[in-house]
Order: C-alpha cells, then sequence, then structure tokens
C-alpha cells in the first residue's frame, strides 16, 4: 500500500511575520516539483501547496499550525523540505 | 485638497519619504490597459486564444525577468519583491484559472484574465488582513504586466526618461521604482500606495521625497506643470504661487542643510553644550558592519549580539569558528572596546530538535542565560571563545536575561570551568576582561544593588525591559500602544538602576532602541546617563541633539517629568522644553 493513502506531517509559522508572499512563493516553488498533489492545511482550510494566492489566502500569522500533505510517498522529500522550511522561520529569524 | 484664487492646489497624502523637492511633472500612465473589449471566441479557436495568452505571460515573465537580472543584487527587500511577482506569473489561480476560463466560457483572453484577477481582488480585498489587502497590488501589476503584451500597449520605461523631473503615477510598481535613475528624478508622488506598500519601502532605499495615496493626483496634474514635494508632510502642492515657491525653496535649502550638517558632525565628539563628554557606542549584529559604525562615528562597540553565527549555521558553532569572528572583529576595533553579549535565544531556533517541551510563551521561557545554564557545554564553548579572543585586544563579557544574584553567582562558576579548560589546554588567553549584565526584566532591576555587587558593569536593554515592565508582547499589535519608552514606571526603572550602578561605583550603559530616538536623549542624560549604545544609523542625530544640550536643563526637565504620572504628559513636555532641537520633527510643520 505504498502509493495510496494521505502522508502528513505537522508544523507551524514561526516567523514574526506570518505567511508572507516570499515564503509562499517560496513554497509554490518547491511544491511545483512535486509528482503528485501537495496540500498545507490550517484553520480548517486546506490549499494547493503550488498556488501562492491560495497559499495567503491562510492568513497563516505566527503561531499558526500547519499540516502539510501528499499523497505520494515519492513526494517525501518535498514534504520534508516544506516542513523544514517552516521550521526554520523561513529562514528569517 | 485645496485650490486658490490663483489656481496653486495642495493636496494631502501621505509622507512616503522624508525631504523637499521642486520641478516638473512628467506623467506616467497606461493608457490602454483599462480599456477591455469582451468579445467571444469560437471552439477552434480557443486553443489558439490560448496559446496567445501564454505568450503574453511569457512575454511578461522575460521581460520581468530582464529587469531582476538587471538589478543589483544588494537591493534585497526590493529584490524579494519582485521575484514574488516572478512566482505569480504563472500561479494556477491566476495562470491556471485564466486558461480555464477561455476554454470553458469561450472568450477573449483579456477578458478572462480581468475576470480571474478581478475575483483573486475581491477575494484578498474581504479576508480582514491589512497585509492581504496590500498584496492585492501585487496581483494587479502582475496582470497589468501581462495585460499590456495582450493589448499590445507600450510600458513607459521610466528608465527612458531622461529630464530632471517628478514623477507622476497612479501607481508604481517595483519594478517601475527600481528602474528609476536617481540622477535623472527629483521625486514622486503617486495616487495610490500607503505606508507599507512595496512603493514606499523604495522610496526610502532611494532616498527621495515622496508623497503617496495622493488619491487624485494624477488627474490633477498636467504634464510640465510646477510641482512641490514635500515628503516629510506629505504633501503636494501644484502650481504654486510665488510666495509657496519662495517658501519652500528656503525650507528644501534647511533640509539640505541639516541633512549634511548630520554627516558632517558625525565625527565630532559627542560633548554636551556645557562640556560634558559623552559616549556613542554602536550594536552590531556583523563583524562586516563595523566599518558604517566607524563612519557613523561610534566610538566602541557597545553591544554586539552573537546569535547570527548560530542561525547562520543552524547548528551550534565550534569554539575555534567563534574565535575567528571574534577576533577579528576585537582586531578591527582595538584599541576601542567590544562589549560581546552572550547567546540571547532560545536553543530551539539554532535546533528545532533540541526542544523538548514545546513552550507557549518563550520570551518567558528558557532563553537567554537560563538556556546557557541548562546546556553548559554550549556556553562553556562560547566563554572559551571571547577569553581567547581577548588576548587580542579590548573585549567587555555581558550576560544577558539575568533576573537573580544566583545566576550570576552560576555563569561565574561556569566561567571558572572555562577558564580551567583554557589552562589545561595551554591556549593563550585573557581571563582578566570586565564583567556585566544586562538589566533588562524587573527583578534584576529591584535586586541591581545587590547584583552590582558581583560585577563591573549593567547595560539596560530598554526593549525587553518595557515588554516585560509593561506586559506586554510586543509582536502583539493590540498592546503595541503600551510598548512606552518614557512611561513612569520605564522611567523609574531607568533611574533604580542608575542609582544602584552609581552607589556601588561600577558603569552603567544603556544599549536599547531607547537610547536610539532622539526625543530620548535630554531624559537620559537628565538622570545621568554617560554611555548609550544604538544602531549605527541613529548615531549622527543623537550626536546633534547631545552637541546642543545643556544637561543642567535636562536635569531640570527630568526633576519635572519624574513628577508626572502619564506618559502623554511627559512627552508633551518634552517635545514643548526641546522643540528648538528637534526642527525636522515629522508630525508637521
Amino acid at each position: 500500500m505504498k502509493n495510496s493513502g494521505i502522508i502528513a506531517r505537522r508544523t507551524s509559522v514561526k516567523n514574526e511575520l506570518g505567511m508572507h508572499a516570499r515564503p509562499a512563493s517560496k513554497i509554490a516553488q518547491i511544491a511545483e516539483l512535486a509528482e503528485s498533489d501537495v496540500w498545507l492545511c490550517a484553520n480548517l482550510t486546506k490549499v494547493d501547496a503550488t498556488s501562492i494566492i491560495d497559499i495567503l489566502t491562510l492568513c497563516a500569522v505566527k503561531g499558526t499550525k500547519i499540516v502539510v500533505e501528499i499523497k505520494k510517498q515519492e513526494d517525501r522529500v518535498i514534504l520534508d523540505q516544506i516542513v523544514n522550511f517552516f521550521e526554520t522561520g523561513f529562514g528569517e529569524t | 485638497m485645496n485650490i486658490s484664487k490663483s489656481g496653486q492646489i495642495t493636496i494631502k497624502g501621505i509622507s512616503g519619504s522624508p525631504g523637499i523637492c521642486i520641478g516638473k511633472a512628467y506623467i506616467v500612465d497606461r493608457e490602454g490597459v483599462n480599456l477591455i473589449k469582451r468579445y467571444p471566441v469560437s471552439d477552434t479557436l480557443v486553443a489558439k486564444e490560448i496559446d496567445r495568452f501564454k505568450q503574453a505571460v511569457l512575454k511578461a515573465k522575460n521581460d520581468h525577468a530582464k529587469v531582476i537580472d538587471s538589478l543589483d543584487k544588494d537591493l534585497g527587500e526590493n529584490l524579494n519583491i519582485l521575484e514574488t511577482h516572478m512566482v505569480l506569473f504563472k500561479d494556477k489561480m491566476l495562470y491556471g484559472k485564466t486558461i480555464d476560463t477561455i476554454s470553458e466560457e469561450k472568450i477573449n483572453a483579456e477578458w478572462a484574465l480581468r475576470k480571474v484577477s478581478r475575483e483573486v481582488k475581491t477575494m484578498f480585498e474581504q479576508i480582514d488582513d491589512v497585509y492581504l489587502q496590500g498584496r492585492v497590488n501585487d496581483i494587479v501589476q502582475v496582470t497589468d504586466k501581462i495585460m499590456s503584451y495582450l493589448v499590445g500597449a507600450q510600458d513607459i520605461k521610466i528608465s527612458d526618461i531622461n529630464k530632471r523631473v517628478i514623477i507622476v503615477a497612479h501607481d508604481l510598481s517595483p519594478a517601475d521604482a527600481s528602474q528609476i535613475q536617481l540622477e535623472r528624478i527629483k521625486g514622486f508622488v503617486t495616487d495610490r500606495g500607503g505606508k507599507d506598500s512595496h512603493t514606499s519601502i523604495v522610496a526610502k532605499s532611494l532616498r527621495i521625497p515622496s508623497v503617496f495615496g495622493l488619491g487624485l493626483a494624477t488627474i490633477s496634474v498636467k504634464n510640465d506643470d510646477i510641482l512641490i514635494v514635500d515628503g516629510s508632510t506629505g504633501t503636494l502642492i501644484i502650481n504654486p504661487e510665488e510666495d509657496t515657491l519662495f517658501n519652500y525653496e528656503e525650507r528644501m535649502a534647511q533640509f539640505e542643510e541639516y541633512r549634511a550638517g548630520l554627516e558632517r558632525e558625525s565625527h565630532l565628539p559627542a560633548i554636551t553644550k556645557n562640556g560634558v563628554l559623552l559616549n556613542l557606542m554602536a550594536n552590531i549584529e556583523l563583524v562586516e558592519e563595523v566599518v558604517a559604525a566607524k563612519d557613523y562615528g561610534a566610538t566602541d562597540i557597545g553591544l554586539f549580539r552573537t546569535e547570527f553565527l548560530y542561525l547562520d549555521l543552524k547548528r551550534f558553532p565550534t569554539e575555534d569558528e567563534l574565535l575567528c569572528k571574534y577576533k577579528e572583529l576585537v582586531e578591527l576595533m582595538t584599541p576601542q572596546s567590544v562589549t560581546i553579549r552572550t547567546l540571547d535565544i532560545n536553543g530551539d531556533k539554532v535546533n528545532p530538535y533540541l526542544a523538548t517541551v514545546e513552550e507557549i510563551n518563550p520570551s518567558l521561557g528558557l532563553r537567554a542565560v537560563r538556556f546557557c545554564l541548562e546546556n553548559e557545554a554550549i556556553f562553556i564553548t562560547q566563554l572559551k571563545a571571547i577569553f581567547r579572543a581577548a588576548a587580542f585586544g579590548n573585549i567587555k563579557l555581558l550576560i544577558p536575561m539575568i533576573s537573580c544574584v544566583e545566576e550570576i553567582l552560576q555563569v561565574k562558576q561556569v566561567m571558572n570551568k572555562a577558564i580551567l579548560e583554557l589552562e589545561h589546554e595551554d591556549k593563550i588567553f585573557n581571563k582578566d576582561i570586565p564583567l556585566g549584565v544586562m538589566i533588562e526584566v524587573p527583578s534584576a532591576v529591584m535586586v541591581a544593588e545587590y547584583l552590582a555587587e558581583h560585577v563591573d558593569f549593567f547595560s539596560i536593554g530598554t526593549n525587553d525591559l518595557i515588554q516585560y515592565s509593561m506586559a506586554i508582547d510586543r509582536q502583539n499589535r493590540q498592546v503595541a500602544h503600551l510598548y512606552q519608552a518614557l512611561n513612569p514606571a520605564v522611567l523609574k526603572m531607568i533611574k533604580m538602576t542608575y542609582d544602584a550602578a552609581k552607589e556601588k561605583g561600577i558603569d552603567l550603559v544603556m544599549c536599547g532602541e531607547m537610547a536610539g530616538d532622539p526625543m530620548n536623549i535630554p531624559v537620559l542624560v537628565g538622570m545621568g546617563l554617560t554611555n548609550f549604545s544604538m544602531n549605527s544609523a541613529s548615531i549622527p542625530e543623537v550626536k546633534r541633539l547631545i552637541r546642543l544640550l545643556d544637561t543642567k536643563k535636562a536635569k531640570k526637565t527630568v526633576k519635572k517629568i519624574m513628577t508626572l504620572s502619564c506618559v502623554q504628559e511627559i512627552s508633551d513636555f518634552i517635545s514643548e522644553e526641546y522643540k528648538d532641537l528637534f526642527p525636522f520633527d515629522k508630525s508637521g510643520e
């Protein structure tokens, strides 16, 4: 059952400014490389991680809990990269 | 808007960047972009229409990439904005949906693009978030770019302008603004944009006068009209009368003289009018900042924040890595002193996997010296590097977030361990360096007289002291108004710290942002403080003020304000008492 089901990891928005356009565009760029769908979930909404506009509509301020989801095991690296990007506060501390 | 008999029009907008300029108007328009036709596309031509749209995006994107390439990579923030636009061009919600709309509704690309971009705009505008509402501009600018290729209208290139003019535009995209060549443009005004807009960030970095949010500027102004732009007060005057012109020419000269004077004076000593010598030092984070600090006239480095290397490496640096940086800094500054503050963060910022429990309130958590005492090995590594660097110059050691006497005693024990290790390893080092503590927690103020027994100096960190005293989270906008440097509670804390230091005969420095605001200087000097450390860029202005200040008058001021109970009374009193010393107050004429 390697290729079915959703794989998810939890993280949160750590930088002071929250999810603004620069990190959103970076995430969209990373997610673009995935083979299948990548989703970000927060505040009871689920958005397409390849769309910067969609990501911005999450209104994710500092501290917002985020779940990053992928559909295929092959995109595990993408998942980890995105979570890591969140964990490092989008490199802006 | 105010129109006089002679036709002089005055419009108030939002101050973009300070300064005054007088010149001829040059209107930058994007005609064509707003006139969009709608027509149906037959089934057979849908694919072709989509292709036309894709071509337009591609051209717009290439064009945009060229702009990015032609820019200086040091533009930092500006560049980020432009790179965000780059990704927006192909965003699913814009690009994908436009293509879907063309094929589903069988309409032309221009109309489909406009429809989609309007939907996105409405969606953003409905969200109750100022930042997102501001992002509407980004979407509009990207759409405009694509549209101009679809319609075939030519953008006016700001880089083609060859007269010394004042730019008047509906809105300036960061791409437009970054093409402004300073020697050709005196200033600019726009209908749209606000304090947080990208354009305002650009204007400030260009250091030319600008006013935004004028609403009707582009309609009221004709090409070659004479304009006065007062960026300090956010005023635009069209077709000024002779008197107004004369008046502003004088003010422009004054402002330029003021700016030049600041730069000239920055190397003079910080001596008050009645001959008291004060010490202005710089807060820095990177060794590279030393040059700027010296240029701005800093004597010493009053605060070297050491977090950067840890965050940059995303792991804990080795003793030799730290030594290398500290030694470089100390050697650059010698014989002047460098105050090195030990690690002032939560450890999980360096290494997320280090966190064992999630802290709900990190600023009250295991940070700074608390973290270092829990993780002795990390602390010892840093202390050893500092002692070793001290063999090459003049170092002072500063410990952050001390909240009680026990902590400083523990720190001393760890320092001894570090020294023993260095002796054992036969390293060259210097252990006889002054030890100081940050006074930034209210409890430290209350026990300052006891702490003073154990250290050589205090450094007041006002940013945290205000936050902890007023019990406010600095990131929380709802309570931000309580972040008051001149609050009587804060002033009393500073006074108590000063008294304790004086009684015990130890040195006192203030290294928070409070010292960098000229408005606070009369109070701090009046209290008796003589050592200030601040962002280097604030030094020239603070120095100018100090050179005009009389400490005897400042003492009287403090005596008076220590009897005032409200922050507003205090700031009003200072503004009134020292109004001659603040010639270009941002608040008005």
